[in-house]
């Protein structure tokens, strides 16, 4: 009887517990009145028409209306150093990317090209550039960056060696002047320049050199903010510095802005859902980068993707387009076009986008999409290869593959959204007698099998990639990047190189060339893209209007911040 | 005594080589190129292989194991992390003292409060205290310690406002990191005492002993309990090993930044140094805990000590004999 008694109260405790942490979290923002939300749409890029479009909506806000001088910032991750020439995440690309360093070029939000160390940059032909540098440039310790600093970084990144995909298009400078200097580009991709003039920051070699850590933990740049305190793995500090070089406001780039923010703070907050709740409750203002889990969009914007009150929210398209790669090479079945287009045709985007992202995501009907400054949106009305399974199990049969007999090995990474896809893949692929083995592997160990030089790793490779430009996030195409005599997807297609470089050389790039590669890569069938997710920076109603940076970072300086 | 000491402190010097070896081989072979990851799908086979060389990953198996060992024991250098070029010696000296204080903290509360439940259940068997004690230990044990890290956090930290979510910004930062580390350990610390106790309460000595008239806190405390602590001490040595390199779950919960999740993040990225330096540094750390635990046994027990100190006279007699012959 005894027994029983416990058993029932250790039963009734567990189902308690149970609901309580099933149960939603509910706010005091939750419990005001509601006021229409404001909806603001901010311009896009004036260069072309197809530049990534975003929204800004706001909900009711019961800020003060006075400004405020501090921002708090969540981050997933630590930088772990302050070296300027590390590889790019999203923690260094939130806190001192344009903060503390600046390189001699940025991209906006909308594309737009803007000069920020660099004065001037002039094309004087093919792939030379004239460099003239503002002479007035000092950094924290008061050195003036000079032509021979920017050398000097060039060399330093280099040596480092984690930003390779970006200096490989450098060949030399030359200097011509204490201020002026020749770039010599090794190709005239249309992307070299600016990977170069925005991926590299520019420091002072003499500030650099008197550096115990080269930087790792005392960073000094040219940036408007400079470090006050950091803790690793927990806190950092950025504050304002009383004077920035670039005096002239007209001169000065929109992410070298620091408007009334005189301090950032960030906290490092490693677990998702607790930096969800971080923001929930107010304790930090934003969270950079895609912090925000979709899981959690609830807890800040309605149905519709409106900010639910106390929050400000900023919608914009991702970089990001998922698709599939399929292996052509002869160690694979899909070398046959037929199969490549019964998979293809097997496959209801469409339904994947809906059941996974509801209206968090576009379907892709091309390898482009609206973030891409050359996009042509007439490719993208419809699908070359749509949901048509009668149509794939025809292909099959004329391939020689009935019902079963074909098996498909298909690898990705082992996160959520890639292994959910996966799935609705093979379920797709099995409705038309497609066996298709799913592998997901860990980043490190997918890197390594998706360049597996033999190319008998995989069949298809769901993946996703991004770029300066459309032809920028299609370099798995490129013969160049290999050395084994075939590309990324194991073939070597004279035609696809062709169009290919005249899609990626500066002189010829154009949205014409490049709608011609994708519609070559259409035609052969070695790619299917399937959507791009759209990406929420969200805010508590500190922030009325949020500025991003390109790599979706938030520039407090440029947005407006008011007092709580 | 000091002979045993001196021996044991020696064997550390294989078993650490030992371990130095197993993990150089296991991040060695394990699939998966540093270069790769740290470049990105872009890269060109060219800079893959100029980053592999700078890394030193072009050289052979042989030549990589011993720089790598010459380095961590002759010149006492971990190396650089490859993703962040931070000395992993310098980063472990900053992360190790927030794992161990919720180490520390852990086996403190198994020793004050899991063992005096244990004798409690112990003593008071088939009784409310006993069924209570158990109840308890078993909520303990059962309970995940990720789920009970994020209902604190909710209660305490946005509900009530009394303690910090995350970070390490005050002392008050470790209370629920320690609290949800340690419940497992208290729970297990209970079960064990326990059912050590009840073993020694049955024993002949301890009728004996209340037979002379002893007071039952005399019997408990003086004869039954150092009889018991031999197997808790060491379970409780074990617990704070496995809870150096274990507490990834809750660092990450509360954003603390220890050994746990630097460990975990680089083997994610294939940081060789930092994988490396991390599970040497691990093994030193775990072989100390280990020999103090050995001679703690020689504290407690004094057949244990007499044991030690026998085998160390051996040792003399048989050189002594050696150089008469």
């Amino acid at each position: 009887m005894k027994k029983r008694i416990i058993a029932a109260i250790l039963t009734t405790v567990f189902a308690i517990s149970m609901l309580s942490g099933c149960g939603s979290l509910t706010t005091g923002a939750d419990e005001t009145n509601a006021e229409t939300a404001e909806s603001t749409a901010t311009s896009t890029s004036e260069t072309t028409s197809s530049s990534a479009s975003a929204t800004t909506s706001s909900g009711a806000s019961a800020a003060s209306g006075e400004t405020a001088d501090t921002v708090t910032i969540g981050l997933a991750q630590d930088v772990e150093s302050f070296n300027p020439w590390l590889m790019a995440q999203d923690a260094r690309q939130q806190v001192y990317y344009n903060k503390i360093y600046e390189p001699l070029e940025n991209i906006t939000f909308d594309g737009e090209r803007q000069l920020v160390l660099a004065k001037s940059v002039k094309q004087e032909s093919g792939g030379i550039y004239d460099i003239e540098l503002w002479n007035n440039i000092v950094d924290t310790n008061g050195n003036n960056i000079t032509a021979d600093d920017v050398i000097f970084s060039f060399d330093q990144c280099n040596e480092v060696g984690q930003l390779a995909w970006a200096t490989r298009y450098l060949d030399h400078f030359e200097k011509t002047g204490d201020y002026t200097l020749k770039m010599y580009t090794k190709d005239e991709s249309s992307v070299g320049l600016d990977m170069l003039l925005k991926t590299v920051f520019i420091v002072s070699q003499k500030s650099y050199e008197a550096s115990k850590d080269q930087f790792a933990t005392t960073p000094v740049g040219t940036g408007p903010y400079t470090l006050r305190s950091y803790v690793p793995g927990s806190t950092i500090e950025l504050i304002a510095k009383d004077s920035y070089w670039q005096t002239d406001d007209s001169s000065r780039s929109q992410a070298s802005q620091v408007g009334n923010i005189k301090t950032i703070d960030y906290k490092v907050i490693t677990d998702p859902s607790q930096l969800a709740l971080a923001l929930q409750m107010g304790q930090v203002d934003c969270v950079a980068g895609s912090g925000v889990s979709p899981k959690d969009y609830g807890n800040f914007v309605d149905e519709n993707r409106k900010a639910l009150d106390g929050f400000t929210v900023k919608s914009y398209i991702g970089a990001l387009i998922y698709h599939l790669e399929f292996n052509c090479g002869d160690k694979s079945v899909l070398q046959d076009q037929k199969l490549r287009e019964a998979v293809s045709y097997a496959i209801d985007s469409q339904s994947i986008v809906t059941s996974m992202f509801g209206q968090d995501a576009m379907v892709c009907n091309t390898n482009s999409s609206p973030y891409y400054a050359d996009y042509d949106s007439s490719l993208d009305s419809s699908r070359v290869y749509g949901y048509d399974p009668d149509k794939a199990k025809e292909l099959l049969k004329d391939a020689g593959y009935g019902n079963g007999k074909l098996t498909l090995n298909l690898i990705t990474q082992n996160t959520d959204t890639f292994t959910k896809c996966a799935t609705l893949i093979q379920a797709y692929l099995q409705q038309v007698g497609i066996n298709c083995k799913v592998n997901a592997y860990e980043d490190a160990l997918f890197q390594t099998n998706r360049a597996d030089t033999v190319g008998d790793k995989w069949d298809i490779c769901l993946n996703s990639v991004m770029g300066l430009n459309s032809t920028g996030r299609l370099g798995v195409l490129d013969l160049n990047a290999y050395q084994t005599g075939k590309n990324g997807l194991y073939i070597d297609d004279e035609t696809l190189q062709k169009k290919y470089m005249t899609a990626n050389l500066a002189a010829s790039y154009s949205k014409e060339t490049v709608t011609d590669l994708l519609k070559y890569i259409d035609e052969k069938c070695y790619l299917y893209p399937i959507f791009y997710t759209k990406g929420y920076a969200i805010t508590t109603s500190k922030i009325k209007d949020i500025a991003l940076d390109r790599n979706d970072a938030l520039i407090p300086g440029a947005s407006t911040i008011v007092a709580k | 005594m000091e002979r045993y000491l001196i021996k044991r402190v020696l064997w550390l010097i294989p078993v650490v080589l030992g371990v130095a070896i197993l993990i150089f081989s296991i991040m060695y072979f394990v699939p998966g190129d540093p270069a790769q990851i740290i470049l990105g799908a872009s890269a060109t086979q060219d800079e893959i292989l100029n980053m592999r060389h700078q890394m030193g990953l072009d050289k052979p198996y042989i030549v990589q194991l011993g720089v790598f060992l010459s380095d961590t024991f002759l010149k006492l250098d971990f190396g650089k992390s490859y993703v962040n070029h931070v000395p992993v010696f310098s980063a472990l000296m900053e992360r190790f003292p927030r794992t161990a204080l919720i180490a520390v903290v852990c086996c403190i509360f198994q020793i004050i409060v899991g063992i005096p439940m244990g004798i409690t259940a112990a003593t008071h068997q088939n009784r409310w205290q006993d069924r209570t004690c158990v109840v308890l230990a078993m909520i303990g044990i059962s309970i995940p310690s990720f789920w009970l890290a994020q209902m604190l956090i909710l209660l305490f930290a946005f509900k009530l406002n009394w303690l910090p979510a995350f970070g390490i910004t005050s002392w008050n930062s470790y209370i629920m990191p320690c609290f949800c580390s340690m419940l497992m350990g208290v729970a297990n610390q209970t079960r064990f005492t326990r059912t050590y106790m009840l073993e020694q309460i049955r024993s002949d000595y301890i009728v004996t002993a209340r037979a002379k008239g002893l007071s039952e806190r005399t019997v408990i405390y003086k004869h039954a309990l150092p009889n018991t602590l031999i197997p808790l001490i060491t379970g409780i040595g074990g617990d704070f090993g496995a809870a150096l390199g274990g507490t990834v779950i809750i660092e990450n919960v509360f954003s603390i930044p220890g050994i746990g999740q630097y460990m975990v993040n680089a083997i994610g990225n294939r940081d060789y140094p930092v994988v490396r330096g991390s599970v040497v540094f691990l093994s030193i750390m775990f072989s100390l805990i280990m020999l103090l635990v050995d001679l703690a046994y020689a504290f407690i027990d004094p057949r244990i000590k007499a044991q030690y100190v026998a085998g160390s006279r051996k040792m003399v007699m048989k050189k002594g004999a050696h150089s008469n012959a």
